[in-house]
């Protein structure tokens, strides 16, 4: 299945710790120098500043994530202004929740039809590592199916908490830190669900 | 504006402000107003209805479809016999006003014989009291024991037979629609069962496409804990798994 | 896979053409899991004929957990913190049922004093509101209303602040469990629930005022999923559903547990089962759950926050140092857990979405044999598709709210 050891996850090292400035990552060639890093500030300003999630709240978590973009903990005040609820219009998908294994090919669809440049963050117990459930029905970690950018854990995860993360998202992409590899690219699989049949 | 109960109920049209009294009491008056006007005269009766009561009258009308009666902890059981469900479970509906299905379930018994036990909860809306239903199935080691249903009598009983069928095995006969309601469409196999280990199979569903895309959790060491039986409490899936799921064939 | 996507989405069948010319077509659609109305990831497959719905076939289990085969591997009092993750909107609600059961089951319902149920209605309670309170904020901005959920969650936010007061957690507290409430109720509670109860009746005032006599939402839900009360009772729905077709039932006044038989409290129930008597019934439910709350807060009596016994719930953690019989009590509480004897019990309670039962059978070993948990959005949600019949597409989504569904209960 492409893992040697099982206990390993499929992303092995996080990367909103390392690195954490740009000038620690490689260039690539082709970079003329100030002119790009300022219009790449410019443009990781514009990104981060305005990440408009798509509703993706499964369980619980959901409804810390509703109450995240309520009057206390107001989301909006950092640019998340509408929950979007077609992913096309969308570049972020916080994955509040439990994900089930009848509800991973649909995840995987949404974060399909999410255009680039998309983040993903996992909120949640659960969803990071399968949380209180190690069984038949969880996927045991939602960063076996999507790239995951940053990590919430939590069960469920305070508003606060939640806002810390999407800081450190919005640092990321300030910063310029590229995207997780994709775990399906990876192994070569597909998910096929159900999702089609008509009854 | 004052919103409390006696100004809304007063906003309701005319004919309505006769059941103002529902708005306010729900006590044995109210239950018995409830009740169509022919009924009425047989308040005595239904005073009578308890669940110690309905056993009698059960055991009464279907003598041989009583295997056995059970009272723990103030609540009664009665066991039956598969064959003679329906006709108990119309008779209850019909004339000792059980009229709330409140539950269908069903326990595995795997070391012992009959496997299954199907459990169905009714509950009597106009006398308030609660009875259960039991039907020990699975005499003959089958893999999918049969039922009859009860949706004729309980229209309610459709999705509870059906999450029964998905996660036990327990098929309903005369059911309109008996199909996999929590599990995806084409699950193969029934999770509740004992035998099922806890964190699922290594390899083939086949809605993944024939591979996982991840690996499970091959479990924590090897030591088992058991019961004074010898029945295991935790779920071992090395016992298991052969990287097969019981039953389906090696791909 | 694009391609198959969009043919999968919709289909156009049964192209006909009748007498005045008129094309008749019904296209199934999909209401998916993804959403923003269905509450949750539930998946409608509806057959409608332009706007009106012919046919609709939930399609739940996308938030299947497995919770009761998890709970067959743990303990009573692990397998309560499972009991949290269901119904989600009302997690005290959950602990409630649980804890009644396994004490039922347990034999101990006599040894729980009057201070650990006043407490546990007074928390329920606070937790019905709360309830309530998501309910209404989504149902509305489902319709259109976004001011009332912003409200909705300030309101929310109060009590929310009151459970991190007594168990340290928002949501999932778990803080009723077998045996009485895990810690004492800390001073200065009696403050805290103050300022929310001092502030609510006026709050709710505010929320009939944009919402009961308003227009437009008379529009959209007077007459709206009518329900008939042989109907709801042929299907097993119960709670404000119930309520709202015109049944008088709680389970509160019917079967009282934990001390309500104290409590002078009234029961709403509506005569129409449309989707605006339901919420009429959740929001003078609200008013009533006040009511509850201001008595319970007067009549608080002292005692002890736990059961006595020992070998049900621990000692307090100081005896330890100083009593082998507290020593040994807890090391056997903790690494193997109470055994209740043979049996099995079925318990059911009032939650904010219905009846809510707990049915455990014992096998005598520390971990329950089978805990099923009867799901009143389960029940609630099987009537959705009588109640949508002949309505138009938009009234799907005011009919879903009205039945105040949470996923994680119906698929468990």
């Amino acid at each position: 299945m492409g893992l040697k050891n099982p206990w390993e996850p499929v992303q092995t090292v996080s990367n909103t710790q390392t690195p954490r400035l740009r000038r620690e990552l490689p260039v690539k060639s082709g970079e003329m120098g100030i002119l790009t890093t300022q219009v790449s500030k410019l443009i990781g300003w514009g990104r981060s500043s305005s990440l408009w999630p798509v509703s993706f709240g499964l369980a619980c978590c959901a409804i810390e994530m509703m109450a995240t973009s309520a009057d206390r903990f107001d989301i909006a005040r950092f640019g998340a202004e509408v929950f979007r609820a077609s992913p096309r219009q969308s570049d972020l998908m916080i994955v509040a929740g439990r994900c089930s294994i009848k509800m991973a090919p649909v995840l995987r669809q949404i974060y399909d039809q999410m255009p680039d440049p998309k983040w993903v963050i996992s909120m949640g117990a659960c969803a990071s590592c399968g949380g209180v459930f190690n069984n038949y029905a969880i996927v045991q970690g939602v960063d076996k199916i999507v790239p995951v950018d940053v990590f919430i854990p939590g069960c469920p995860p305070t508003p606060d908490m939640l806002l810390f993360g999407f800081n450190e998202l919005q640092r990321k992409i300030r910063e310029g830190i590229p995207n997780p590899p994709d775990p399906l690219k990876a192994s070569g699989l597909k998910l096929v669900g159900p999702i089609g049949e008509e009854l | 504006m004052k919103y409390d109960l006696a100004t809304l109920l007063s906003q309701l049209p005319r004919g309505q402000q006769g059941r103002k009294a529902d708005f306010l009491k729900c006590d044995l008056a109210t239950l018995l107003s409830q009740l169509p006007r022919g009924q009425q005269g047989r308040k005595a009766v239904f005073m009578a209805i308890t669940a110690a009561s309905t056993v009698e009258k059960v055991r009464e009308k279907f003598p041989q479809a009583i295997v056995e009666t059970v009272e723990f902890r103030g609540e009664q059981t009665i066991v039956l016999q598969p064959e003679h469900l329906v006709a108990v479970c119309a008779h209850l509906q019909k004339n000792l006003q059980y009229t709330f299905l409140s539950s269908i379930t069903a326990v595995h018994w795997p070391e012992r014989l009959p496997r299954f036990d199907v459990v169905y909860h009714l509950l009597s809306i106009p006398n308030r009291s609660e009875l259960r239903l039991k039907l020990r199935v699975g005499e003959k080691r089958e893999e999918h024991p049969s039922v009859p249903t009860v949706v004729s009598v309980w229209p309610g009983a459709n999705w509870y037979e059906r999450e029964v069928y998905d996660l036990f095995g327990i098929t309903f006969a005369g059911h309109p629609d008996l199909r996999r309601i929590l599990m995806p469409m084409d699950w193969t196999t029934h999770p509740l069962r004992k035998d099922y280990p806890l964190s699922g199979f290594d390899l083939p569903e086949p809605h993944w496409g024939g591979q996982v895309p991840y690996d499970t959790d091959p479990g924590v060491g090897s030591q088992t804990l058991r019961t004074p039986n010898g029945r295991e409490l935790n779920e071992n899936r090395t016992r298991f798994t052969q990287n097969q799921e019981p039953g389906t064939e090696k791909r | 896979m694009q391609q198959q996507e969009i043919e999968n989405v919709y289909t156009v069948e049964d192209s006909q053409i009748s007498e005045d010319g008129q094309r008749t077509d019904t296209m199934t659609i999909n209401m998916g899991p993804q959403h923003p109305s269905t509450h949750g990831v539930l998946r409608l497959i509806l057959t409608i004929e332009g706007e009106t719905v012919i046919k609709c076939v939930p399609d739940i289990g996308f938030l299947h957990t497995g919770i009761e085969k998890t709970a067959e591997a743990k303990t009573y009092h692990q397998a309560l913190v499972l009991t949290d993750r269901m119904d989600y909107l009302a997690p005290l609600c959950n602990n409630l049922g649980y804890s009644l059961a396994v004490e039922k089951l347990l034999g101990i319902e006599n040894e729980i004093s009057d201070k650990i149920k006043y407490v546990r209605v007074l928390l329920a309670e606070l937790q019905r509101i709360a309830s309530h309170l998501v309910w209404l904020g989504t149902h509305a901005i489902d319709l259109g209303a976004m001011s009332v959920f912003l409200y909705c969650f300030r309101e929310r936010e109060m009590i929310l602040d009151v459970f991190e007061y007594v168990s340290g957690v928002r949501m999932m507290t778990s803080y009723i469990c077998p045996g009485g409430l895990q810690a004492e109720v800390p001073a200065g509670f009696d403050d805290i629930v103050r300022k929310f109860t001092s502030i609510f009746s006026d709050r709710l005032r505010e929320y009939h005022d944009l919402l009961t006599n308003n227009q437009l939402w008379l529009e959209r839900t007077k007459g709206v999923g009518h329900l008939s009360a042989e109907d709801a009772l042929a299907y097993g729905a119960s709670g404000p559903v119930l309520r709202g077709s015109g049944v008088v039932w709680d389970i509160r006044k019917a079967f009282p547990y934990s001390g309500y038989e104290k409590f002078d409290f009234d029961i709403p129930v509506g005569s129409n089962g449309d989707v605006y008597d339901r919420y009429l019934v959740r929001m003078l439910e609200m008013d009533q759950s006040l009511k509850i709350v201001n008595q319970a807060l007067e009549g608080m009596p002292t005692g002890p926050y736990r059961v006595q016994n020992p070998k049900v719930a621990p000692p307090p953690k100081w005896q330890i140092t100083g009593s082998m019989e507290a020593l040994i009590h807890h090391f056997k509480l903790f690494t193997e857990g109470y055994r209740p004897p043979v049996g099995e019990v079925y318990v059911r309670t009032e939650s904010p979405k219905g009846e809510l039962g707990f049915y455990i059978v014992s096998d005598g070993s520390a971990k329950p044999y089978r805990m099923h948990v009867r799901a009143p959005s389960f029940a609630n949600l099987e009537v959705l598709p009588l109640m949508i019949d002949g309505c138009l597409l938009a009234d799907v989504v005011a009919a879903i709210g009205s039945i105040d569904i949470v996923l994680g209960e119906v698929d468990r």
